[in-house]
């Protein structure tokens, strides 16, 4: 029996390249833009417009479609660079310009690709069922796993926050742990949207990136779900997790009040 | 050198402090992004949530150093001492941790994505729930591996890593994801794999003895000439899986969905079938010597030259099932 792999054939429409660079020159923030551009492909920062521009921003573009075949590709990449940077919100703006700009190339691309389902999908969202790893792994990617989980130990217990001398045991759950827990109380995306940047806006700065985050993971998951359906998964309680074998957590505590 | 000093010369635009003795000092939140720190001492120093992306800290000595939340996306830590250190929640995306020593450390959570292990020390160390996608663990020429004995990987995320080779003997991997991960002839004698995912991995001529697999997900796991000798895969899902060659004597394979699996010549004998799935199964060849069979459900399988003649199959269920005679069974 053999096993089927995704074969991947598409073309990507030239002029859109042309038409996408035009919008980025004519941006108010086009010289910025084109900085990230530059080191999403290259992989080191380069401050001199005159480097810069010594390959067209079309064919930039189009080296950057080539490297990064999907849209989650090319966002990785892109905010890989982000996270780096010191204005990291303003560029992370930017970010998502250019993804917005380059999405109708990889919407073309998607149709036209042929694909044949392997038996066994591995894909990052699944069609049927929650899948932690995904969910952490996307996390992961845009935000503090430590400040998420901070946000949504708050998001779970609101009585932790204010709590200056809370002992919270940060420890005592793992992050998937709080992210399912997230997504079996907030039944709606909107709803847990509301939550968690209510209480981020209280908090570091950081953590409002996180609770972007966290909304994007689960958003797909959130698609399949039925407001009614109650989740109830086993591992969200604490099976062969040794708590006391754990650091004491007194180190630091949740600080929600903006210093 | 004190906090302040450190952060007041950073932020006057001061960035080579090589060799600094910063112990024991709280740097909690600074911004020492890109600050070169290498061969520094900042042993037991308090880095919580500090932004230390592509900070040069190759060879420092952060032995016990905390921290957690920390931001070390593609910094440079080669050969560093991390011994103990917290790295709870940490960002080490993309970091260079190549001959870095990570022994006992903790990384509860960390965002180890993509970051550079050739010649990592981990052993002891805890991994529960990190993130591991893209990280680099071995050279071709197996001379620098990463070091991951006695490691607690529970719920690590390995998907499509490549540990082959690897040395996770006794490793806690208890609900990993190694989905398409390389396990080829790695070494998982006595490793707790329960409730992992293992779904298309490679684990051809992977040393499986005694490991415990029940309840994990192989489906279209290939582990053809694995050694699986007592191992327990009670409960286990092994739909579609090569299983040619496999070494299975003594496995409890007891309630284990063998669906389409290919189990032609494999060693299954004293094995514990009891209840398996086994619908549409090959098994030509195979050596079934007091294999227990009972109840087990052989329909459309095919024994062609099968050695049955020992099992037991009270209850089994041989329905449309080519024999070892090669004549199929009503």
């Amino acid at each position: 029996m053999s096993r089927h792999y995704p074969l991947l054939g598409y073309v990507l429409r030239m002029s859109s390249h042309s038409a996408i660079a035009a919008a980025i020159q004519q941006h108010p923030q086009s010289q910025r833009m084109q900085k990230l551009l530059f080191a999403t492909i290259n992989k080191g920062w380069e401050n001199r417009l005159d480097v810069i521009a010594q390959t067209s921003l079309e064919q930039q573009l189009q080296k950057l479609t080539q490297v990064y075949t999907s849209q989650e590709q090319l966002r990785t990449a892109i905010f890989n660079v982000v996270n780096t940077l010191n204005k990291r919100d303003e560029y992370a703006a930017l970010g998502e310009e250019i993804l917005n700009y380059l999405a109708s190339t990889y919407a073309q691309a998607e149709a036209t690709q042929i694909v044949i389902k392997p038996t066994s999908t591995i894909s990052l969202y699944p069609e049927s069922g929650y899948d932690p790893f995904a969910v952490r792994a996307e996390v992961m990617k845009y935000a503090n796993p430590l400040r998420a989980k901070v946000l949504l130990f708050a998001l779970l217990d609101p009585s932790v926050i204010g709590s200056e001398a809370g002992r919270i045991q940060l420890r005592a759950k793992e992050l998937d742990q709080l992210l399912g827990l997230a997504f079996q109380k907030f039944t709606t995306l909107a709803d847990l949207e509301t939550h968690l940047i209510q209480i981020a806006q209280t908090g570091h700065e950081d953590s409002l990136q996180a609770a972007y985050a966290i909304v994007r993971a689960l958003k797909p998951f959130y698609a399949q779900r039925r407001p009614e359906q109650v989740v109830n998964w086993p591992w969200l309680s604490n099976t062969n997790y040794e708590a006391e074998d754990r650091r004491d957590d007194s180190t630091y505590q949740i600080h929600l009040n903006r210093p | 050198m004190d906090a302040q000093e450190i952060i007041d010369r950073y932020a006057a635009g001061e960035t080579k402090f090589t060799g600094a003795n910063l112990s024991g000092t709280n740097l909690a939140e600074a911004d020492l992004i890109g600050i070169v720190l290498n061969q520094a001492n900042l042993q037991n120093t308090n880095l919580n949530f500090a932004y230390l992306s592509r900070a040069n800290l190759s060879q420092t000595n952060l032995n016990g150093s905390q921290l957690s939340g920390a931001n070390l996306n593609q910094a440079f830590l080669m050969g560093a001492n991390l011994h103990d250190a917290d790295l709870h929640g940490a960002m080490l995306q993309g970091a260079d941790l190549r001959s870095a020593k990570m022994t006992l450390a903790d990384l509860l959570d960390a965002n180890l994505m993509d970051a550079d292990l050739r010649g990592t020390d981990l052993s002891g160390a805890d991994l529960t729930g990190a993130c591991l996608r893209g990280a680099n663990f071995r050279e071709e020429k197996r001379i620098y591996m990463a070091n991951l004995r006695g490691a607690r990987l529970h719920r690590v995320d390995l998907r499509g890593a490549n540990l082959k080779g690897a040395d996770l003997s006794k490793v806690d991997l208890s609900g990993a994801n190694l989905c398409a991960a390389t396990l080829w002839a790695a070494d998982l004698s006595g490793a707790d794999l329960r409730g992992a995912k293992l779904s298309g991995a490679m684990l051809a001529e992977a040393n499986l003895a005694g490991a415990n697999l029940s309840r994990a997900i192989l489906d279209d796991a290939k582990l053809n000439q694995a050694q699986m000798a007592e191992a327990n895969l009670e409960g286990s899902s092994l739909k579609g899986a090569n299983l040619t060659d496999a070494k299975l004597v003594r496995a409890n394979l007891r309630r284990v969905v063998l669906l389409e699996a290919v189990l032609n010549r494999a060693d299954l004998s004293r094995a514990n079938l009891q209840g398996a799935n086994l619908v549409n199964a090959r098994l030509i060849e195979a050596y079934l010597a007091r294999t227990n069979l009972i109840q087990a459900n052989l329909a459309n399988a095919n024994l062609t030259r099968a050695e049955i003649s020992s099992a037991n199959l009270a209850g089994a269920n041989l329905a449309g099932a080519v024999m070892p005679d090669e004549s199929i069974h009503e």
